[in-house]
């Protein structure tokens, strides 16, 4: 079905009928409402007699005897055999009429067969003196040139009851077809998607200058033609002439119709114009080169096209005075604030972006919708710039946090034999051994597994202050209290490593903004430090200062080993001063001090000068 | 004689907590899971539970929930979670105390000898207006003695000063200063952190494990303070 429905055959052939039925019923319709309004529905010969083709033989005939036959009968000697042929022709078989000439007296002079009876006084001609009166036949059956228009009228009188049924029936096909021609329009034989046909592809504007070129050649053509086919009363040619001149126009009107139909079903109409197409590329090309232009150029195009505007209005203007200049100035104004008000709120909403990414809030999107293009650009490569941080976190968070479970999960189950250990160590403390080699061994198996005991502890908790696994509950908090509770913690430590801390005197007031359990763990952590690692004999100094909103806790000791590593490496992991690694402590508490100060939203500083060991902590004032 | 149940899914672990325990006189129950833990709670008396957490069949936790239904014994978990949630959770579905892995014999046993104490006499001894009792510590201001768990501490008449000031208000918070004031009945002048080291000792003297009190707490950047009796 579907094969027939759109093939070409099927098309042609719709075409050709559509163009039959459409001048069947232009003929039908054109001749009823002749037939209105003539007499041809009663009386066709004499309608026939009436009408104006009828006439315009007649006067022609009139002119051609006047100007012929009696011209050369009267003025020039005619031989008989001329003679009778001018009889002959001008005889009663070979002519529907028969005309009688004659002069200013009323004398007779000339006239063809004189048979009044069946004919009518049809036409008088008057000349030089002369009168011509010509009679036509009432039956016409001679053929002279009354003959095909008569037969017309006869025809036209005997087929008059089917001309408003033929109306119908031909507008009804006509109807019929142009629909499915529109329907068929832009598709295939065979295939259910839209295809444009060779027409469709050409701009719908090129096609109607081509089209109107096609009709007003053919119209200048046709109506040459017509015109002297009609003068010339070659009535056959002249209705084959006018119905292809009207299947001519139809056709092409046609092919427009389903182009267009075409065009809109593939949404083509307008962007397959030349007009579109031009006027598009003219405004990429404009938008283009603006866009690789500067914004400082675009702005002082922008600038200079307002002043350009204004200076004309003043120039114009001026001179012509009136409210006009003013309102123009103003709406220019109202225009150019608009506009940088529109900027600033694009610098505005690409600045708190900014902050937003640069606080470190790698969600916040900036919505540049409705940006100019660099604004746009900008806040796109922000936005990539916050993406891209963001995944980076992301992935690193997700790290850190699978790191921080292994070791988690490794050390608990360390845990459960260590506890053996150390228990079974104590229990073989607790025997009476008096072997002294013995006992020594026992005394490493103590020490050891109290190490690893505190270095499995040391590594969930380094591993879960990196990690973003603890939460600093931040308050403010007296920074002498704390000093004085964790000399206080420490002081037997001191002593017992042979230690004198200096803390100076730095007032009461001095608040710092941290978590109060996780201060202590970092100085438990710096304290422990200085204990394990300074020289015993000396000082360790811990200073706190002010910068401005900061909060500064220096410690500084003298360490008593050699110190051959840089301050960056001593606060890895694992790293410590001594590369023996045989002094007591896991290397992990600078790490975990540093991880825990940073939570609080502090910073830690280190600095080695010779034997000097100096660690700071910069915490946000309370 | 107390009857004390190990459960734990280790055996060197229990064996090692029963040769301790079994050295203070005490008749020692052991299990490897949690359900036979529960089965040893419904047959015999037992005056104290060590409970593992992790362990096979019925882990720690659910093993607990079901002793709590059926007793009121105490329980100390053994855990080697450290965590602070787990033991917020343990300590809220019914354990009394708890002890991380690995852990030290001699705390061990001073916390199932105090959780007995607490569990066997508290209540029955008469209180006199001069006797403040803050969990196991008991502080006579009359004879000028403070016992934990039963048995005498001696403490300097500073650090005597000091508790009692912090018990007499348990859960408010002294600054150094205001205790250094108060104690010493003096203006401090720069001196304040002699009372820091008085209160490490005191914690030391009244404290199994000075470095986690479980009564006498630093506030750090606050002071110090005695805990509220909470617990039972």
């Amino acid at each position: 079905m579907k094969n027939i429905k759109y093939g070409l055959l099927m098309k042609i052939m719709a075409y050709i009928l559509i163009t039959i039925s459409a001048l069947a019923f232009a003929v039908s319709v054109s001749a009823s409402v002749y037939i209105k309004g003539s007499d041809i529905d009663r009386n066709p010969g004499m309608a026939f007699f009436e009408s104006e083709i009828c006439k315009k033989i007649t006067h022609d005939y009139a002119t051609e005897v006047y100007n012929g036959y009696f011209k050369e009968y009267m003025l020039t000697y005619m031989d008989w055999q001329k003679l009778e042929d001018y009889k002959q022709y001008y005889s009663k078989e070979n002519t529907n009429f028969f005309f009688a000439i004659t002069d200013k007296w009323g004398n007779h002079v000339l006239s063809s067969y004189t048979d009044t009876y069946g004919y009518r006084n049809t036409f008088v001609m008057e000349q030089d003196g002369y009168t011509v009166t010509v009679f036509v036949r009432t039956d016409i059956t001679a053929e002279d040139d009354y003959l095909f228009p008569y037969k017309l009228y006869t025809f036209a009188h005997e087929v008059r009851h089917l001309l408003i049924p033929i109306a119908s029936v031909s507008l009804v096909v006509t109807v019929l077809l142009f629909i499915y021609l529109m329907c068929s329009a832009a598709h295939k034989k065979g295939s259910d998607a839209l295809e444009p046909s060779f027409i469709d592809k050409i701009p719908l504007d090129l096609l109607l200058v081509v089209f109107a070129g096609l009709i007003i050649l053919a119209y200048l053509l046709f109506s040459e033609l017509v015109t002297a086919l009609y003068s010339m009363y070659m009535f056959e040619e002249l209705i084959m002439v006018l119905s292809f001149g009207f299947a001519f126009v139809f056709i092409l009107f046609m092919i427009l119709a389903a182009s267009i139909a075409a065009r809109i079903k593939l949404k083509t109409l307008f962007k397959n114009t030349l007009i579109y197409i031009v006027t598009r590329a003219v405004f990429r090309f404009i938008w283009k080169i603006l866009g690789k232009l500067p914004l400082l150029w675009k702005l002082l195009l922008f600038i200079g096209a307002v002043s350009l505007i204004e200076l004309v209005v003043i120039v114009v203007f001026t001179a012509k005075g009136g409210a006009a200049p003013a309102v123009i100035w103003f709406l220019l104004r109202m225009g150019v604030t608009a506009f940088l008000c529109f900027i600033t709120l694009n610098m505005i909403k690409i600045k708190e972006g900014g902050e937003e990414i640069s606080r470190g809030n790698f969600q916040y999107k900036i919505d540049n919708k409705h940006m100019l293009t660099d604004f746009k650009r900008h806040a796109d490569n922000l936005n990539n710039i916050s993406e891209g941080m963001s995944d980076a976190i992301k992935e690193k968070m997700k790290s850190e946090r699978f790191k921080s479970d292994l070791i988690t999960n490794v050390s608990h189950d360390i845990k459960t034999p260590l506890t053996s250990i150390i228990n079974y160590v104590d229990l073989l403390d607790r025997q009476n051994i008096d072997d002294s080699t013995s006992r020594e061994y026992i005394e490493v198996l103590k020490k050891q597994s109290a190490r690893l005991k505190k270095l499995t502890e040391d590594l969930i908790e380094a591993s879960k202050a990196t990690s973003g696994v603890i939460k600093a509950n931040m308050e403010k908090l007296n920074l002498k209290e704390i000093m004085n509770q964790v000399s206080g913690e420490y002081s037997a430590k001191f002593t017992e490593n042979n230690i004198e801390p200096v803390i100076n005197d730095f007032g009461e007031d001095i608040y710092i903004w941290a978590d109060g359990r996780l201060i202590w763990r970092v100085m438990d952590n710096m304290m422990g430090n200085i204990c394990k690692h300074s020289h015993p004999g000396t000082r360790a100094y811990i200073t706190v200062e002010q910068q401005d909103n900061r909060i500064k806790i220096c410690f500084k000791n003298v360490s008593k080993e050699k110190l051959n590593i840089t301050a960056e490496e001593l606060m890895e992991r694992f790293v410590r001063g001594d590369s023996s690694r045989t002094s007591e402590g896991s290397g992990l508490g600078l790490s975990i001090a540093k991880s825990l100060t940073e939570i609080m939203q502090g910073t830690m500083q280190l600095e080695i000068e010779g034997d000097l060991f100096k660690a700071c902590l910069i915490f946000n004032k309370g | 004689m107390y009857n004390i149940l190990i459960c734990d899914d280790d055996y060197d672990i229990v064996s090692a907590l029963k040769i301790y325990l079994s050295g203070d006189n005490y008749n020692i129950f052991t299990a490897y899971n949690g359900k036979k833990a529960i089965e040893i709670i419904k047959e015999h008396k037992i005056h104290l539970v060590l409970l593992d957490i992790m362990m096979p069949e019925v882990d720690g936790i659910t093993a607990m929930v079901e002793i709590r239904k059926i007793s009121n014994v105490p329980i100390i978990l053994l855990t080697a979670k450290s965590e602070d949630n787990d033991k917020i959770l343990g300590l809220n579905l019914g354990a009394d105390d708890y002890i991380t892995k690995p852990f030290n014999p001699v705390e061990v046993l001073a916390r199932v000898k105090s959780q007995l104490r607490r569990y066997m006499h508290l209540g029955s001894q008469t209180k006199s207006q001069a006797v403040i009792r803050i969990g196991d510590i008991e502080l006579d201001d009359d004879a000028k003695t403070v016992t934990v768990s039963g048995e005498e501490v001696s403490l300097t008449p500073i650090e005597f000063d000091i508790l009692r000031l912090l018990m007499k208000n348990p859960g408010k918070v002294y600054s150094t200063k205001h205790i250094y004031s108060e104690v010493w009945d003096d203006e401090p002048y720069g001196a304040e952190n002699t009372v820091a080291v008085h209160v490490r000792h005191i914690r030391e003297k009244i404290e199994i494990n000075p470095a986690e009190p479980r009564y006498f707490k630093v506030v750090w950047g606050q002071g110090y303070k005695m805990e509220r009796q909470n617990q039972q």
